[in-house]
């Protein structure tokens, strides 16, 4: 079994002046959850809609499932396929459950017990036979999912499923999502939401005006990046401040939210401890911290923007 | 083989979706009441009618559908392709794999058959509406012509009648694709149609010159493919025919052309759009 799920090479789709996906080569590996990061208008949706087969490359190529689609098209992987691409969009007259009764039935899988399923695991049971229009965002993107699951495919592409959703439905959805990722399952999750991404996802693509500029394990990369850090407080900070920044072996010392900072590995918080003391400066709080997925995607995407200003 | 299977499958869901909406419903009723309007005008009007055996009685209600026929098949066929332009639906249907060409062709094919299926509605209401006006209106059923239309000419009227309207389904889903709207591309479609059946027949007719381009626009042509038997060569249709041909025969090749070309420019345009933006348009 080929354990790249998703292969692009070169990837690129011009609108008119407009370049949205520039040249991307990307590996998604196959049973991973994949956050699919990057500022709006970085070009997630349209690299979505180039492997869903909905929007024509301009350049490249890619590979779905280890072979390449075939010339007429992308129909056979399609059916391995759940997508959820933006705001779900569904027929306003016909009831939740239809809905889904329709998209499975043009996939030639009619099958009643699954549609009961389904609606009950995204926790639409009791309003599946209302009519989509009287759906709330929230209940819109639950059909989204249940509509997504529809054959039990291989490869989930999820466009900022929790958008409109209340924080316990977000937690819900986050919930099913881990669920969902096994060895035959890979999901790729395109969200703003990056602590939400940080939370679910295993490994990240950064993308940032259609180029990826980052891309790796969630840990692996904010462990590259991030510099080992120690937040503290202590009986007075301002001194605190001088005797640290005084000390060789500590890289930094700021301030963050009533914290200091101090760049230094947390293995040495008793050299910490011990330096503030003899200074009769005692600490009340410590703890080793890590550069959080949002700063690591702060920094990356900010540089990207110098790198193409200085171009 | 499979394509052909593919197709079946997504028409029967078609169906699943359109008998849901108000659309096939409302056109089906204004057909009805329509038709059984000018019946009954005329029956009691003239007492023709009564006169008619039940095969040219349906004939003539057939004859009646070729008018607004074209309004109908061009407002469905613009709601059953347009809606999902407007709903944004064409993404997730896509994206399950159901296949673009397949997916235009099913939505010709639910246009065609309710399109016949209406006719036939039509045909029996006005076969029922024909043996009542015949006990009521206490007709001669020996007077002339009576019988001339056999069942099998209303069989093939019936065939060329809905084949006649394949190319105005066309024209609705080729202009729905290139506009990517339900009521521009029902807009355009009628416009054309009102355009050529009734602003260009007067100016064609002023010059001499211009009587021969009237041969090769589709209305006339529908109107020869679709005569009544015993109305044929009717100055409705009365086109100059190329060859020497009949005037049905011009027609069927002319809306056959029309046919051919509208959808091949359909399908290429579908096949080619990128599904993108919020609607996916």
């Amino acid at each position: 079994m080929n354990d790249t799920i998703i292969q692009t090479d070169g990837l690129t789709k011009r609108y008119g002046r407009v370049l949205a996906v520039d040249g991307l080569s990307l590996n998604v590996p196959r049973g991973r959850i994949f956050g699919l990061l990057g500022p709006n208008g970085s070009g997630k949706t349209t690299l979505m809609s180039m492997l869903l087969g909905l929007v024509r490359p301009t350049a490249g190529s890619f590979t779905l499932f280890g072979t390449p689609p075939e010339r007429g098209g992308l129909d056979r992987e399609l059916h391995r396929i759940g997508a959820l691409i933006e705001t779900p969009t569904f027929y306003p007259y016909l009831s939740g459950r239809n809905n889904l009764a329709y998209f499975q039935g043009i996939s030639g899988r009619w099958n009643p017990d699954e549609l009961d399923s389904l609606l009950e695991q995204v926790g639409l049971d009791g309003r599946g036979g209302d009519k989509f229009q009287t759906y709330s965002l929230g209940m819109k993107q639950r059909l989204g999912l249940a509509y997504t699951l529809l054959g039990d495919p291989e490869l989930l592409l999820l466009d900022e499923p929790t958008n409109g959703m209340d924080p316990a439905g977000m937690a819900e959805v986050r919930e099913l999502i881990r669920s969902l990722s096994g060895e035959n399952r890979t999901v790729i999750l395109s969200s703003h939401l990056l602590n939400e991404v940080e939370q679910v996802c295993d490994s990240v693509a950064i993308l940032s005006h259609g180029r990826l500029i980052a891309q790796g394990d969630v840990a692996e990369l904010l462990q590259e990046r991030g510099q080992p850090q120690v937040r503290l407080r202590t009986t007075d900070d301002r001194k605190a401040w001088e005797i640290l920044n005084a000390l060789a072996w500590v890289d930094s010392v700021s301030a963050d939210n009533g914290y200091l900072v101090a760049g230094v590995s947390p293995d040495r918080s008793w050299e910490i401890t011990a330096a503030l003391s003899r200074n009769e400066v005692y600490v009340s709080e410590m703890t080793a911290a890590q550069i959080s997925l949002e700063q690591y995607f702060l920094d990356v995407t900010d540089e990207a923007a110098a790198r193409s200003e200085v171009a | 083989m499979a394509m052909a299977m593919q197709v079946a499958l997504l028409t029967r869901w078609e169906w699943f979706k359109l008998r849901r909406r108000w659309v096939p419903w409302i056109l089906l009723g204004f057909v009805l009441v329509i038709v059984q309007l000018i019946f009954w005008l005329v029956a009691t009007l003239s007492d023709d009618v009564s006169y008619q055996s039940p095969a040219e009685n349906v004939a003539n209600g057939l004859g009646f559908s070729a008018f607004f026929g074209p309004f109908i098949a061009v407002i469905l066929a613009a709601a059953v392709l347009g809606g999902e332009y407007g709903w944004g639906t064409l993404r997730p249907v896509l994206s399950k794999g159901a296949g673009r060409w397949p997916f235009l062709a099913s939505k010709v094919a639910v246009v065609v058959l309710v399109t016949a299926s209406v006719l036939i509605i039509l045909s029996i209401t006005v076969m029922i509406s024909g043996f009542i006006a015949e006990a009521v209106l206490t007709a001669d059923p020996q007077a002339e012509g009576y019988g001339a239309i056999s069942w099998i000419d209303l069989l093939a009227l019936y065939g060329r009648m809905v084949y006649g309207f394949v190319p105005y389904i066309m024209l609705a889903l080729f202009l729905v694709v290139l506009t990517a709207s339900n009521g521009v591309g029902i807009g355009l479609s009628l416009g054309y149609y009102i355009a050529e059946s009734v602003i260009l027949v007067p100016i064609l007719a002023i010059f001499d010159w211009a009587g021969q381009v009237f041969a090769y626009l589709l209305g006339p042509n529908v109107g020869a493919w679709q005569a009544v038997p015993g109305n044929e060569g009717d100055p409705a249709s009365g086109i100059a025919t190329i060859g020497g041909m009949s005037e049905m025969a011009h027609g069927a090749i002319f809306v056959t052309i029309y046919a051919m070309v509208l959808s091949g420019a359909a399908i290429a345009l579908f096949m080619r759009r990128d599904i993108a933006g919020a609607k996916g348009g």
